[in-house]
């Protein structure tokens, strides 16, 4: 019986290894599929989509020439985009690296055609809602006037503690002294590019 | 020209008076300590520490401010921004920080006198995160180019002015021990 186990179980593995890498992910397969490399393609994606606060490089013009890149909202919705990179089976790399990711999520997932019961059922199915909860209450506590931040935690479960997550100050840009006035201001950092205009 | 550099020229252009201005943040760093990381010189802000022995003529100095709304207007395309500025007390710097400032000599600029804060204080304005993975990155790297050792950094904290903000104070308490070990590389 012991013996009959091992096989069993090496088979698993086997018909697992064979269905390629993200098995556990729906959404990681559905992006591999479309042509992207993941994770790269991810934060180039979000740039091409107008998220110009994370264009360090000033290769937004080179990226929206790449055709590999031309994948419209249509095919895979910023909700999507967001979760992805947020998704627990992305490569592991340093801290530095996924928090970058997620600050990046964080943008993205605050674009104006993100709906929020679509992204509250996306991080439940991909297994981040404890980094989206991190990220809607940084938000409403930035934008307490945007009933999208407090619409998606009220469908999502209570969390676990976050293991890593982004400080809330980079999640947006602020500054603490505005037009000769001494006053914090703070603007949520999301795409610039409207949503008809996203490729 | 890398956007540090470009931002500053940019302001520099619109004034028509001379201004002194401390840069921090990576837009600082890059133009402050030559050879530096490659992702400084593409910060898309530059940040600005106003000095309290500065603030009440600049506060009141509207050509100054509308300089700033030019830059911002005209750099806005690139998604580049000089609107991150700060008084001293909102930055985790040492009491006695402006008798230590550096000068900032690159790019020329007409009108704009820039400096920098020193090594040390840079650390300390890197500490308000807490243990932020890109903080502590630039903290290594400016501990490690001065060869800051521990008993430098302790006796910085203890000069410090932490601002009354107590969530920054607990920022302040989980970057304390990443940043001693770092300088402990700089111990023989």
């Amino acid at each position: 019986m012991a013996v009959l186990n091992v096989y069993i179980e090496l088979a698993m593995k086997l018909e697992e290894s064979s269905a390629g890498p993200y098995t556990s992910s729906k959404l990681l397969k559905k992006i591999a599929s479309l042509g992207l490399e993941i994770p790269d393609d991810l934060e180039k994606l979000a740039v091409v989509r107008g998220l110009r606060y994370y264009d360090t490089g000033n290769e937004g013009d080179q990226l929206r020439q790449n055709a590999a890149l031309q994948v419209s909202t249509d095919r895979l919705s910023n909700a999507e985009l967001a979760i992805a990179m947020l998704s627990p089976d992305l490569p592991g790399e340093n801290a530095a690296a996924v928090q970058m990711r997620q600050r990046i999520a964080a943008a993205v997932l605050s674009a104006s055609d993100v709906d929020a019961a679509d992204l509250a059922a996306l991080a439940i199915e991909e297994r981040c809602v404890p980094i989206v909860v991190w990220i809607a209450t940084c938000g409403a506590d930035v934008e307490p006037e945007h009933s999208f931040w407090t619409e998606l935690t009220d469908r999502l479960p209570e969390p676990e503690l976050v293991l890593s997550a982004p400080h809330p100050t980079r999640f947006f840009a602020m500054s603490g002294i505005d037009k000769g006035v001494k006053r914090t201001t703070r603007q949520w950092i999301r795409p610039n590019l409207a949503p008809a205009e996203n490729c | 020209m890398d956007n540090p550099s470009e931002i500053i020229v940019t302001l520099d252009k619109y004034l028509d008076h001379d201004v002194r201005l401390v840069l921090y943040g990576r837009g600082g760093l890059h133009l402050g300590f030559e050879n530096s990381p490659i992702a400084w010189a593409h910060t898309q802000d530059v940040d600005g520490i106003i000095e309290a022995t500065v603030w009440e003529k600049l506060s009141e100095d509207k050509q100054f401010w509308e300089s700033i709304e030019a830059t911002n207007n005209e750099l806005s395309g690139k998604g580049l921004y000089i609107t991150h500025l700060f008084g001293e007390e909102q930055v985790f710097l040492r009491r006695d920080w402006t008798e230590h400032l550096v000068p900032i000599r690159h790019p020329s600029t007409k009108h704009l006198k820039l400096f920098r804060p020193a090594t040390i204080d840079l650390v300390l304005t890197k500490m308000m995160r807490g243990d932020d993975p890109q903080d502590m990155e630039d903290a290594a790297f400016l501990i490690r180019r001065d060869r800051i050792n521990p008993d430098q950094l302790e006796e910085a904290f203890g000069s410090a002015n932490l601002t009354d903000i107590e969530e920054l104070h607990d920022a302040f308490d989980r970057a304390k021990p990443l940043v001693l070990e770092m300088a402990a590389l700089n111990t023989p």
